[in-house]
């Protein structure tokens, strides 16, 4: 309870750094302390208070204005629309979950459990549970005790660049000694406790100690890491931790004054892999990996890296990465358990994602690999999106989700962003995974005998599945049974959700504290990290050792396509979404001009019989290959159809030997981002492989003229004149 | 940068012969259940028009009434849920403001047919109606997006002359609100009164989101969903009528009489004012923003030489509203940086070049009264103010040519810019690029083959 207090406190008070308190809105106060207050309307005043913050004239100047403030209202609309019911229940189901759960672990598990009020009670068998009202005092209590929530630090970087005596250029010839093909790179010592923050990529080694970073604890090796650090995620802070004695390297003498004392000694690399040009083709994000505009960055002579710039001093538009003491409690509890398998729950936007991503990468300093299976299939971790997915993770992932796109180990196509229109198939493909991770995951005997001589598990991978934020009706129900199907040791849930407990289950809960809401969710909405990660995925190179590469010289006009004739190469076109069953034969090619398509592999003998009665192999009303016979290997755009054979043209970063194990095609509702139609390269607006933008298919550059020429636009938010 | 929108048909055309088979001849199933098959085609690659989703409801339910029936409560069911949709469909977007307007008022602002509106009401919350008033409204509501959707998407000229919007005035309302105001101000205890203003400041809300609409046809630009342009729209609206004479500046110029520690308005005008102005934008948070942008164009802009000679400046309606401008970035600022802005927008506003036909001092004055207690503001504004010394010495014909030079090298940039991104691909040799034989049915093609690059959708065969 404490934790869900807090929490809001801190984004109560988030919210009023970012704007100013205006008189007439209530304060958030009330909501705590009185139940009516909380099922009036007005308790949508405060948020309202956050809407300000975009809305300065500073910021209203910019051409992202318009954009950025539609989104963040829908997304005020539903927190307000929910968040006073979640209030009132929290109180209560939390109390019950908290009592559930220590009842059902009293025995072995009890120490691991991570409740943060447990301070405020501690648990006795023997003692009566609280009545209602005892609570409510206690939920006032807390409130008013925890008046300081903890704030994120406000530096990026604590470290102060000395050049000669905590910050060295490398000479080649020094990079040479440590063993180090790249060109460039710098040298950094850091103090216990030190923090050093970039923007932009780099490649991070550590010579000596042990650095923190994105959750995980890397020691001295030589291996390079990849850190992706846009301005559109939370920057991920280099940490020093206290050292353990490492063997020493060779060092070249000049760099001796850094390795004075206890520090920990890291050099960064420059790097390159085309990610940065991905800005280029959805402009939302461009320029991501350079400090935001009128923001000093430490400067150097000679230049420190040519990818990455050092932050010192805090902007609003950078937001450090920072791990709330709930979350770091959970990690160090999670990485001593045996066989893991772990569960992460919550509303959106609390910090799943990020959590998760921070779980893998610890996890990843005890185990050789880490199973990730992604039931979130509107904001994928490592594919982009559309499809339930299982990926085997090897190394830390340090970055938002597309900066490591990656091929699923195995994958159930469903085509659409929520499973709201497909419930069922979105169910059945969870249990296959699940199985495919149990057969052929966590039994598979590590193969390889690169043992970098350190000391990982290998024989053992732990499995991280993360879930929609989709937590309300029939989607908590679906929560409830992914639970079932996953049978996980550890629940990790964040504070907001009012999900029912689960007393059948024997997993331990951590509950957390949410992420307040940061500028980030403003500038950037969820469809736009959605553009970002299907661009990502299709101007990847999956073939390049040892990671994914970006060539973003092109854009996907003019990538060149596979042709595929259907005839030869294809067994079925499947459409799935709500109205694709009255989709008649003689317009499928209509339908599948420009689609996203999932790439499918079914086994052989196992696909219905489909009588086509054109030359097109689909037949309507068709139903998606079933999980347990099927393999969804990615995605690829069916840029363009042959109006007279049996040809169409395909765009696909799967590798080759996958192709033509694709021989079923799955279009759901997803669809191409407009970004990924438009033409980055020419010089005339709208204008796409030389054609004029007015010729453009598909694409219409002036406003609708008629009444009811846009989409449906929902809104449950207005107000009865008698409600005031 | 401003995206285009996805639309189901490759040209405007597709369009149109959907719009043929749909309304050629009422009698013809065949060229409906063509138009329904692409409709529903068209629905399963993007999400549809609203119009659209309509017509597509609607001619299904007018096709099946077609063929012979078993039940025909089924067939009211479709009709009505067909129509209600339509009408909801329209409506909605144009729920603009904070309450709920009646959906008649809306209706009546699109041009529907009310007693559609009725039949919607009807048909959700009353007895089914009938099989023959349903087959009406259908035939109404076809005709209906025939000449609001289909003509004016297809042929957009033929909108050109559509109505302005009507908007009623928004004067008396003001007035209104100024003398209720006025009396409470005067006697706290006036209860009937205040009351009475909550309902006035409830109906300025009204007119707002009504001006909200009106937004749409009135601006031309603003797409359909983009609420921002049209809120804005409808505030700036607002903010013309307080800046008139008589609203938040007194007309008579002895009761402009200004405080003398601060830089604020009247206090008499600010009594009556600032519930008004701080209730909007509670609600419009941008109102702040627009009302001292309204004021700094009034300050700061050219007046046209002869309208200058026929109104003869009032120093003190200009002084009253560069307070008022003040006082807003005061007390209803919304952000740190404001002042910033302000000033920058004051200070490109008034613009190097003085124009003499207008008397800049309140906006001047604003200017000092912004940089007061900040010592950086303070700065820049004595580094703006000081005369700029122009040595038109310095210049010499020489330099004309060495700009010159500096525009031929900016031009010449690009085209070897792309020109090395375009070569830097790895692999430009013959022989990655070349079309490869994959597996049965799959070849990646390449520069030999026919393919070149083409938007997506559009087929170049290899």
């Amino acid at each position: 309870m404490l934790s869900a207090f807090a929490a809001r406190k801190a984004a109560a008070q988030a919210a009023a750094l970012t704007a100013p308190p205006s008189p007439s809105a209530p304060a958030v106060t009330p909501a705590l302390s009185s139940k009516s207050a909380i099922s009036t309307p007005n308790a949508s005043k405060p948020t309202s208070k956050r809407k300000l913050s975009s809305q300065t004239p500073s910021s209203s100047r910019k051409r992202k204005k318009k954009r950025e403030a539609e989104p963040k209202k829908t997304r005020y609309f539903e927190e307000t629309a929910f968040d006073p019911s979640a209030d009132v229940i929290v109180v209560d189901s939390e109390d019950e979950d908290e009592d559930g759960e220590l009842l059902s672990d009293a025995g072995d598990e009890l120490p691991a459990v991570q409740i943060p009020a447990a301070s405020q009670r501690a648990y006795s068998p023997s003692a009566p549970v609280n009545d209602s009202s005892d609570d409510e005092d206690e939920v006032l209590d807390v409130s008013s005790s925890s008046q300081q929530p903890p704030s994120p630090p406000q530096n990026l970087s604590t470290f102060l660049p000395d050049p000669g005596k905590n910050l060295f250029h490398l000479l080649p010839d020094e990079l040479f000694a440590l063993g180090s093909s790249v060109d460039a790179g710098s040298l950094f010592a850091l103090p216990p406790g030190t923090t050093l923050a970039l923007v932009g990529a780099y490649s991070l080694r550590v010579l000596r100690g042990t650095v923190s970073i994105y959750g995980a604890s890397l020691h001295a090796s030589s291996k390079t890491h990849r850190v992706f650090a846009p301005r559109s995620a939370p920057i991920p802070v280099i940490e020093a931790l206290h050292p353990v004695p490492a063997a020493r390297i060779a060092i070249p003498p000049r760099l001796d004054p850094a390795f004075a004392g206890d520090t920990a000694v890291v050099v960064l690399y420059p790097l390159q892999t085309g990610a940065e040009g991905l800005g280029r083709a959805c402009r939302v994000f461009e320029g991501v990996f350079t400090p935001p505009r009128l923001y000093n960055a430490y400067k150097s002579e000679p230049e420190l890296l040519s990818t990455a710039r050092l932050l010192l001093e805090p902007s609003k538009d950078l937001q450090p990465l920072f791990l709330p003491s709930t979350w770091t409690q959970a990690l160090d509890t999670i990485i001593e358990r045996t066989e893991p398998v772990i569960l992460v729950k919550g509303p959106k936007n609390s910090g799943k994602s990020t959590f998760s991503r921070a779980l893998v990468n610890r996890l990843l300093s005890r185990y050789r690999k880490v199973a990730f299976l992604e039931c979130d299939i509107g904001q994928s971790e490592f594919t982009a999106g559309g499809m339930v997915a299982l990926n085997l993770v090897d190394s830390p992932v340090f970055g938002p989700p597309f900066t490591h796109p990656a091929l699923p180990t195995a994958a159930h196509y469903l085509g659409a962003i929520t499973p709201r229109q497909l419930p069922a198939q979105y169910l059945s493909a969870i249990p296959a995974l699940l199985e495919t991770y149990r057969l052929e995951v966590a039994t598979s005997m590590v193969d390889d005998d690169v043992t970098d001589g350190d000391e990982l598990i290998s024989d053992s991978i732990p499995l991280v599945v993360n879930t929609m934020g989709w937590v309300k009706g029939l989607g908590a129900d679906l929560g409830q049974r992914i639970e079932e199907f996953v049978q996980p040791t550890d629940i990790i849930e964040f504070h907001l959700t009012a999900s029912p407990p689960t007393p059948s289950s024997l997993a331990t809960l951590h509950v957390l504290e949410p992420i307040a809401p940061s500028i980030l969710t403003a500038n950037y909405t969820a469809a736009d990290h959605r553009a970002i990660a299907c661009l990502s995925y299709f101007h990847a190179d999956f073939t390049t050792p040892p990671a994914v590469t970006w060539d973003t010289s092109r854009p996907l006009c003019a990538q060149r396509p596979y042709e595929v004739d259907w005839s030869v190469a294809l067994d079925k076109f499947v459409l799935c979404g709500p109205g694709s069953e009255d989709v008649v034969p003689t317009e499928i090619t209509r339908v599948l001009n420009g689609a996203v398509v999932g790439l499918v592999e079914v086994e052989p003998g196992t696909l219905e019989d489909t009588e086509s009665t054109s030359e097109v192999p689909y037949t309507q009303g068709g139903q998606l290959p079933s999980p347990s016979t099927s393999r969804c290997h990615g995605l690829a755009i069916i840029r363009s159809v042959s109006p007279t054979s049996s040809h169409l043209h395909l765009l696909t970063p799967l590798p080759v030997h996958l192709l033509s194990r694709c021989r079923v095609l799955v279009k759901g509702e997803m669809e191409l981002p407009i970004w990924a139609m438009l033409d980055f390269t020419s010089t005339e607006e709208g204008e796409v492989a030389g054609t004029e933008k007015a010729r453009v298919p598909y694409l219409q550059w002036t406003k609708s003229e008629g009444l009811g020429g846009e989409r449906r636009h929902i809104r449950r938010t207005l107000m009865r004149k008698s409600q005031r | 940068m401003r995206l285009p929108r996805r639309v189901p048909w490759a040209t405007i055309g597709e369009l149109d012969e959907l719009c043929t088979w749909i309304y050629a001849d009422e009698s013809d199933v065949d060229a409906k259940v063509n138009a329904i098959n692409r409709l529903t085609a068209w629905s399963n690659i993007t999400a549809l028009p609203h119009a659209l989703d309509a017509t597509l409801a609607l001619l299904c339910v007018i096709v099946q009434d077609l063929q012979p029936l078993s039940s025909y409560l089924s067939l009211r069911h479709g009709y009505a849920a067909a129509i209600i949709r339509l009408v909801n469909g329209l409506v909605d977007p144009l729920q603009q403001g904070l309450y709920a307007r009646s959906i008649a008022s809306i209706a009546n602002q699109l041009g529907l047919p009310a007693w559609l509106v009725e039949l919607r009401h009807a048909a959700t919350h009353e007895n089914l109606p009938s099989l023959e008033l349903l087959r009406q409204a259908a035939r109404e509501s076809m005709a209906w997006l025939l000449h609001n959707y289909f003509l004016p998407t297809i042929n957009p000229s033929t909108t050109l002359a559509a109505p302005t919007p009507s908007l009623r005035p928004l004067g008396p309302l003001l007035k209104q609100y100024k003398t209720l105001s006025k009396l409470v101000t005067r006697d706290a205890t006036l209860r009937t009164q205040q009351l009475q203003i909550q309902t006035v400041l409830r109906d300025v809300e009204r007119w707002i989101a009504e001006a909200a609409v009106a937004a749409r046809v009135a601006t031309g630009v603003a797409a359909w969903t983009d609420e921002k342009p049209r809120e804005r729209w409808a505030l700036e609206r607002l903010c013309d009528a307080l800046l008139d004479k008589a609203a938040l500046v007194p007309l008579s110029k002895k009761k402009r009489i200004f405080p003398r520690d601060d830089f604020y308005p009247p206090p008499a005008a600010v009594a009556i004012w600032s519930p008004l102005l701080r209730q909007v934008s509670s609600v419009h948070l941008d109102l702040p923003f627009v009302l001292v942008n309204r004021i700094i164009a009034y300050l700061t802009a050219d007046v046209a030489p002869e309208e200058f000679v026929v109104i003869s400046p009032d120093t003190t309606y200009d002084a009253c509203l560069a307070r008022w401008a003040f006082w807003t970035l005061q007390t209803l600022s919304p952000g740190p940086d404001s002042k910033r802005d302000v000033l920058i927008a004051l200070a490109t506003g008034l613009g190097p070049a003085l124009s003499l036909s207008r008397d800049f001092a309140a906006a001047n004055s604003m200017m000092q009264a912004l940089c007061v207690g900040d010592p950086e503001l303070q700065r820049s504004f004595d580094i703006l103010v000081q005369p700029l010394p122009v040595r038109a010495s310095d210049w010499s014909p020489h330099d004309i040519s060495v700009m010159d030079e500096r525009l031929a090298a900016l031009l010449a940039l690009p085209e070897s810019s792309v020109g090395a991104v375009d070569a830097a691909p790895p692999g430009s040799g013959p022989d990655i690029d070349a079309t490869i034989e994959i597996a049965p049915g799959w070849r990646l093609l390449g520069s030999d083959s026919s393919w070149r690059a083409s938007p997506i959708g559009v087929h170049v065969a290899g």
